[in-house]
């Protein structure tokens, strides 16, 4: 009986410990008025689809590092080598390029405010004015 | 079972497994004319002056052994050899505007003694957002993993079962149409080809072919939901082996000895029997290819499975009908997966064909052709067990065992492999 109790004690922790990861926000510039899904967003970041819901045309910004790999298990529920693997099949063979990466979180930022062609993610405490939060993860 | 390397004295070894991918992943691509690189390097060094060029790459470091004292198989034998399988791979990619792009990927096999060649050469064009363009020296989508068959990182073998990746053709000069698009939840994937390839180096046992290729067309489509990718392809065409240039000793050239013998027979009373000639060569004779291809990646499950028909039946070559089915399964970094399969090469043979008699002074003909087919017939169950660690974010350790029973040669042929695969 005791060990169950321990047990559930720590996977209660794991869930909290879990919460406490940072949330990532979707941006894109403020004039976007589309509703963006994750669905869309997948389509989006993995190349499959190359506009908007509204059919401007979406160029989406990636970021390396942590946030990064935490987006790709998130909003596309692949583990950064998968992603890898993934575009690795396509610019080998003529078939797609993989997004481009922004250095950081403001850099992602800035971009995405001046483009409205634009969507990127950043850390959720860093979003301000400047670009609209279209998705939190 | 030696395949490629044969022994004059023993014509049945020679001629075993002609068609062999084994021979010819040895010299896949070949390589251009110097004065063509030469030029496609300055053009891309033009290029940038005008435009940011992305360079990537790949690579493959991969020894094996087989693990008898005279097994050779797919270039190995039971001394660790660490060239036969790897290769370097460097891709030139430039982005001109307006939709164009133009790419070189240079590859040094180890196998090729590290002789640069270009496996893909080509100005991409996007004529709408769902439609691209490729123009130039391109590989035809046959299987399911051809695209990218030489980036082992993008899959969890060191190769795809080489058993059933064996249709002679696959690189080509020519037009390549991907149309892509999201169909409701779905995304499909409509790939078109048309092209040559007139100079291939294609090695039968101890000879290289200088075979030519013309009219390669056909297509794949791909349709993809989520978890479930479901794929067929069909390619033909049409193909020219020049067996009477191979050198005298040759296995191939004792095939275009009774080739003649057959046509000699023209001008005599077993006329009849002289189309057989036309059935043993192989000018301008139609080659086609289907394949049917399943893949699931669900969770950390993956499973693989491919059926393919490449139909030689208007040369000297046997049918080949061959499947796998791999299954595999992640846990974190590492993937454990297993592969059972089988490739049958079987042979419709020309003397049943045609009712040749025996008896009537035909037999120094109906012998060696009887012969020469049944040694090219082949009935291989093979099955892999192998493990992907990735242990660094772009750099993957594997490591496979490979079981091939083959029942022409009564025995089981054991390969062992490791190897280290990156993209770059």
């Amino acid at each position: 009986m005791k060990t169950q109790i321990k047990a559930l004690a720590i996977a209660t922790s794991l869930l909290f410990s879990a919460s406490a990861l940072a949330e990532i926000a979707i941006i894109v510039h403020p004039s976007n008025g589309d509703t963006i899904t994750q669905d869309d967003i997948s389509k989006l970041f993995l190349g499959k689809d190359k506009s908007f819901p509204g059919g401007a045309p979406a160029v989406p910004i990636n970021q390396g590092g942590a946030i990064g790999d935490e987006f790709n298990e998130k909003a596309l529920n692949k583990s950064s080598t998968q992603m890898k693997a993934y575009w690795s099949k396509l610019v080998f063979t003529g078939k797609g390029t993989p997004p481009k990466d922004a250095a950081s979180d403001e850099e992602a930022k800035t971009l995405v405010a001046g483009n409205p062609n634009l969507i990127g993610y950043i850390d959720a405490s860093k979003v301000d004015g400047s670009v609209k939060v279209v998705l939190k993860l | 079972m030696i395949r490629c390397q044969a022994n004059l004295s023993q014509f049945q070894s020679r001629l075993v497994h002609a068609t062999d991918k084994r021979c010819y992943s040895l010299v896949m691509g070949h390589s251009m004319k110097k004065s063509i690189i030469a030029t496609a390097l300055a053009s891309v060094l033009a290029f940038s002056a005008q435009a940011d060029i992305n360079f990537s790459g790949f690579a493959t470091v991969v020894g094996g052994k087989t693990s008898g004292d005279d097994q050779v198989f797919r270039g190995y034998d039971n001394e660790f050899d660490l060239s036969t399988g790897s290769l370097f791979a460097i891709q030139a990619n430039s982005d001109l505007g307006d939709g164009l792009s133009a790419t070189v990927q240079m590859m040094a096999r180890g196998s090729d003694d590290w002789d640069p060649e270009f496996a893909w050469a080509y100005l991409s064009y996007d004529a709408t957002e769902d439609w691209r363009l490729l123009f130039g020296r391109q590989r035809a989508p046959m299987y399911l993993y051809s695209d990218y068959l030489d980036v082992s990182y993008a899959y969890h073998w060191l190769r795809p079962p080489q058993a059933v990746y064996d249709a002679p053709f696959d690189t080509f000069d020519g037009i390549g149409s991907i149309y892509s698009t999201t169909v409701g939840d779905s995304f499909v994937t409509w790939h078109m080809i048309y092209g040559i390839n007139d100079d291939k180096e294609t090695p039968i046992n101890d000879t290289v072919l200088d075979t030519k290729f013309s009219d390669i067309f056909g297509g794949s489509l791909t349709w993809n939901y989520d978890w479930l990718t479901l794929r067929a392809a069909y390619f033909q065409t049409d193909a020219t082996f020049p067996l009477n240039e191979a050198p005298d000793t040759s296995a191939v050239s004792q095939i275009a000895a009774i080739q003649a013998g057959w046509a000699g027979l023209a001008a005599t009373p077993f006329a009849a029997y002289a189309p057989i000639a036309d059935e043993i060569g192989i000018v301008d004779d139609k080659i086609t290819f289907a394949e049917f291809g399943v893949q699931i990646d669900y969770n950390d499950w993956v499973i693989v499975g491919e059926i393919t028909k490449l139909d030689l039946s208007k040369t000297i070559f046997p049918d080949q009908d061959s499947w796998y089915l791999s299954v595999g399964k992640r846990m974190d970094s590492v993937m454990l997966h297993a592969t059972y399969g089988n490739n049958k090469d079987s042979s419709e043979y020309l003397v049943a064909k045609y009712n040749v008699p025996s008896g009537v002074g035909l037999d120094g003909l109906i012998v060696p052709t009887q012969f020469v087919q049944d040694s090219l017939d082949v009935d291989e169950d093979f099955y892999t067990i192998g493990v992907r660690w990735d242990f660094h974010p772009s750099v993957a350790f594997k490591a496979e065992f490979t079981n091939t029973e083959d029942d022409v040669l009564g025995k089981d042929v054991k390969l062992f492999q490791i190897g280290l695969v990156s993209v770059f």
